[in-house]
């Protein structure tokens, strides 16, 4: 139910802090960083908003009493008050903002390493992110040399060292039941998320509800099964909703400072090679024979860590820029390291999702990094 | 009027948990949290409102972007 305004005169409208506002092209968006949520409304709203900061309640009603889009004004105030996006105060002085610091504890704060014919000495790579203090990996694996029976040990590998969390890509084992994949997952509490590729049938099994009361919600861990077939690292960079980081102080903050895929990673591709992500061409030394922290300080290793949102075209008049994970490995313009990602589909300017590879103006750029789809 | 270190009685039914024991000997009602559920579709004009997940065991942020 709508206030009544004018029983607040004197107070001035204030957004939490945790509640940040971002500017887009056609739509804007407020990023909830406590309860990981985003709310998007018109940007023509956004000026209206700056002005509804401005000012106490009663001067702001006085100056809107003759506008003629009053109405819509007030219909504004009321969604920022009944989403909760705002509250009352005496003194916005008391309230600073949240500080845009970020850091992490470690060089390196997650790894990805691929597999295909060749299966690395993992040992050795969980050692060397270990010193790093590398906490989460993702391990994918684009041919069956993965099975989950040789999966196992492997992970015991990483136990005891500073890796918190696994997450596994593998190709769908023919026969194997889902039975086997959920115990496989059930007894390593380390592996937080377990997609498999390649699968007869697209389908996600449920590992471990939150509780079983809540068996109807969303659970808290699962198995997900698709029919895309993943055969190499070419198929990494996509950006959609469903990649959008939930926003939180530390994500938000980090995704505006730094690269949101890039910063404090190492990647190991499937040949070997570390690199920055392994879909990039440049190599920076292979395992076999440089150590993982020798190629985190070579030269040039660091560079895409600090390409913020705000610096890439297009991205920079996105109100998702702060909570997207971007990829700098196949841009629209692929001399161009400040291009937009070429697997987005989003056009801020219009504020709507397509089907990227529908887009004629991406196919050349897909040609040359020989995507086929 | 009572003086501010005056003992405040707690309703009976207020379960004990709400009360906050002080340790200058006097009791304060903490007030119940004040920030009622949104209501999820409750939207403006245009609006769109979602909530994204992530495994809370695991990265905060998607680590490669590999499965569609």
């Amino acid at each position: 139910m709508a206030k009544d305004w004018t029983q607040y005169s004197n107070l001035y409208l204030h957004l939490f802090a945790d509640c940040i506002a971002v500017r887009g092209a056609a739509k804007s968006a407020f990023c909830d960083l406590t309860r990981h949520e985003i709310i998007t409304f018109p940007s023509e709203y956004y000026p209206v908003l700056e002005e509804l900061l401005s000012d106490r309640i009663g001067s702001l009603l006085e100056k809107i009493s003759s506008n003629p889009n009053k109405e819509r004004i007030l219909g504004f105030l009321n969604f920022l008050d009944e989403n909760e996006l705002v509250m009352l105060v005496d003194d916005k002085s008391a309230f600073p903002p949240l500080a845009e610091n970020w850091d992490f504890p470690g060089q390196v704060q997650n790894a990805i390493i691929d597999i295909s014919t060749v299966l690395h000495n993992f040992e050795k790579i969980f050692d060397e992110l270990s010193a790093l203090g590398c906490q989460h990996v993702q391990i994918r694996c684009f041919s069956n040399l993965l099975t989950l029976g040789i999966c196992g040990p492997l992970l015991e590998k990483a136990r005891h060292k500073s890796i918190q969390s696994i997450d596994l890509i593998l190709k769908y084992e023919d026969g194997m039941p889902d039975e086997t994949y959920v115990k496989f997952v059930e007894s390593r509490p380390m592996i937080a998320a377990f997609a498999v590729h390649s699968a007869p049938l697209a389908r996600r099994v449920v590992v471990d509800y939150a509780h079983p009361e809540f068996s109807d919600s969303a659970p808290l861990k699962e198995i997900r099964f698709t029919s895309q077939v993943i055969d190499s690292e070419i198929h990494c960079g996509l950006i959609t909703q469903k990649y959008l980081t939930a926003p939180s102080v530390t994500t938000f903050f980090e995704a505006k400072s730094f690269n949101g895929c890039l910063n404090r990673k190492i990647s190991v591709d499937a040949d070997g090679n570390i690199k920055n992500c392994p879909s990039m061409k440049e190599s920076f030394g292979n395992v076999r024979d440089t150590p993982l922290s020798s190629a985190l300080h070579s030269t040039g290793f660091k560079d895409k860590w600090g390409i913020a949102k705000d610096q890439i075209a297009i991205c920079r008049d996105c109100e998702f820029r702060y909570v997207c994970s971007d990829c700098r490995a196949y841009l629209e313009e692929p001399g161009n390291a400040f291009s937009k990602p070429l697997k987005c589909g989003y056009d801020p300017y219009t504020g709507t999702w397509e089907d990227w590879t529908r887009n004629p103006l991406k196919k050349k750029a897909a040609k040359f990094y020989g995507i086929k789809k | 009027m009572p003086r501010e270190t005056d003992p405040i009685e707690p309703p009976l039914k207020l379960p004990r948990s709400e009360i906050v024991r002080l340790p200058l000997g006097y009791q304060k009602i903490y007030p119940k949290p004040l920030m009622p559920k949104r209501i999820a579709d409750k939207l403006m004009v245009d609006n769109v409102k979602f909530r994204v997940r992530s495994f809370s065991a695991g990265s905060n942020k998607p680590i490669s972007k590999i499965v569609e």
